[in-house]
């Protein structure tokens, strides 16, 4: 995380920079760099990374390719990029790109739907999974720290100049961040894989740009989560350090009888990634659950939420067998994903 | 398990029809942003917020309007109904519109309408609909992958608002459906369509 100013306007946030971005993607991909955009190189490094580890065929009918985003190449609208084709502003041509760069059979399916759109695209995995549509799926979730999202994010109030406090009294906004994450899911149950238990989305239909007051979507999700009665070790919030969103979330918990499980949200160390977060954190989430350890909520020293929840403020090892996931964004937006060890 | 298609409207070259019915239509007109204010105040819906909505937000309340005030729709569960559209630009003209005043005076009014999903969102707090949401990004509309995820959403939920809802420099075009698993108790007075790709197609075309 870093300290910049943008018109006059002082935030911190977490950049990837260029030059490291570019001679890695030489590096590994023996390919041009002038020919992609920042996000479609993070995405064809991610995906690569994803292809090579898991030995997956791209070629196979039953493979897919499914990629979330909320502004894609966003940065295209200000940067003037010769080089780059001005229909990459399309969010299907970015998908289509990395696509045909490592030639999937199939077309990519692509979701932009605020920021659960990462966590949505897992939840949608796994419903094409569970009706065996498909034998491997590759998730990737996208999101670059554009002037376009920091002078958004910056009209509405949103920005922190400090390094964001999740939950904490004394948090005053977001870090926005940049991340592009993949994850393979598919049907094969592995010494070490992470369950997909349950998973779902719900909508508050309350407000456009801000979280019902009482949790009500993100609750709903909660309620169908949980149904099956396994109660998570850990939770990994969205805990974007607004005032309302860390509010509605408590709310939410509370609610759904989680204030005692340990809580956490690691927006702190690389901020809101946006589309990217659902996909980012559940790898976290994954990771948590394999290394035995949960992770201090960086930032928070006190209860700043009007109802108590469990924050946890040191990283130890813990052995635990399952975690929730959960996001929330505009449009009222909720989405949650129930994780379990094997 | 059997779905259908309960009712549907579309958006094009300035009319509004409803299951198949012309309910609107302004020929004076080539400004498709005027045509949604007109269409909005002929159909007397008194809901200002309307005009403080982007494109993509009117031509979808518009489009809803249709099928959800219908009697026979509204009895479906609102906690059981999904919303899953689709469109090819995103919000790529709002994001336009909001760059404009980026160097200025940056909107946070136009702003917040910078993502897909805000029509999903003003078409559930209109309607009070809580199910789930998806919105993908398309090339052209895409029959199969709409009916494929309404099936798998159905094994969940009740019904299902789908559709199309794009807006570009020169139009707008909207086509949403309603689909349910179950028929409802009226059945006389509804014509039952089929839910497959090939007739959400034949909809879509004709």
């Amino acid at each position: 995380m870093q300290n910049h100013t943008f018109n006059g306007i002082a935030y911190c946030t977490s950049v990837i920079e260029n030059k490291l971005l570019d001679s890695t993607f030489v590096q590994q991909t023996k390919s041009n760099p002038k020919e992609f955009t920042r996000l479609e190189k993070m995405c064809i490094l991610s995906v690569q990374d994803v292809i090579t580890h898991s030995n997956i065929d791209v070629k196979n009918k039953r493979t897919l390719f499914i990629f979330s985003t909320t502004k894609g190449n966003i940065d295209l609208l200000e940067n003037n990029t010769p080089e780059i084709p001005e229909d990459r502003i399309y969010l299907h041509k970015i998908a289509q790109v990395i696509s045909t760069y490592f030639g999937f059979a199939n077309k990519p399916m692509v979701v932009s739907n605020a920021c659960i759109s990462g966590l949505l695209v897992i939840i949608i995995a796994k419903r094409l999974l569970t009706d065996n549509q498909y034998d491997n799926i590759i998730v990737t979730g996208a999101d670059v720290v554009s002037t376009f999202t920091l002078s958004g994010f910056n009209s509405l109030g949103a920005l922190s100049n400090q390094v964001c406090k999740p939950f904490d009294k004394n948090r005053t906004g977001i870090n926005l961040g940049e991340a592009v994450a993949s994850v393979l899911v598919n049907n094969q149950q592995k010494e070490d894989s992470i369950e997909i238990v349950s998973a779902c989305s719900a909508n508050d239909a309350n407000h456009i740009s801000g979280p019902s007051r009482t949790g009500e979507g993100l609750y709903k999700c909660l309620q169908k989560v949980l149904a099956n009665s396994i109660v998570p070790d850990f939770i990994n919030a969205h805990g974007t350090a607004t005032e309302f969103n860390d509010e509605m979330e408590s709310i939410a918990f509370n609610r759904a009888g989680l204030q005692n499980t340990p809580t956490n949200s690691l927006k702190g160390y690389y901020g809101h990634t946006l589309g990217a977060a659902g996909v980012l954190e559940s790898i976290f989430c994954a990771e948590s659950l394999r290394q035995g350890k949960i992770i201090a909520s960086t930032g928070f020293e006190n209860q700043g939420t009007s109802v108590a929840i469990n924050i946890i403020t040191k990283t130890e090892s813990k052995k635990s067998t399952s975690c929730l996931k959960t996001a929330s964004g505009f449009g009222g937006c909720n989405a949650s994903v129930l994780y379990k060890l094997n | 398990m059997s779905a259908y298609i309960l009712s549907h409207t579309k958006i094009k070259n300035n009319c509004l029809w409803h299951n198949g019915k012309l309910i609107t239509q302004h020929s004076k007109t080539d400004n498709y942003i005027s045509f949604l204010e007109e269409s909005y105040k002929s159909l007397n819906l008194s809901y200002p917020k309307f005009f403080k909505m982007d494109v993509l937000s009117k031509l979808g309340i518009l489009c809803a309007e249709q099928i959800l005030v219908d009697k026979n729709i509204s009895q479906f569960s609102k906690e059981k109904t999904a919303i899953v559209l689709s469109n090819k630009n995103s919000s790529l003209q709002t994001d336009i519109a909001y760059s404009k005043t980026m160097s200025d005076f940056p909107s946070p009014s136009l702003f917040v309408y910078t993502l897909p999903n805000i029509v999903t969102g003003e078409i559930s707090i209109k309607h009070k609909i809580t199910g789930e949401n998806a919105f993908f990004i398309e090339p052209v509309f895409n029959a199969e992958l709409l009916h494929n995820y309404t099936e798998l959403l159905l094994q969940e939920s009740d019904a299902v608002l789908c559709g199309w809802l794009n807006v570009d420099e020169k139009a707008c075009e909207g086509f949403l459906y309603f689909v349910a698993k179950q028929t409802t108790k009226d059945e006389k007075k509804i014509n039952f369509i089929k839910h497959n790709p090939n007739s959400i197609t034949q909809l879509y075309i004709n």
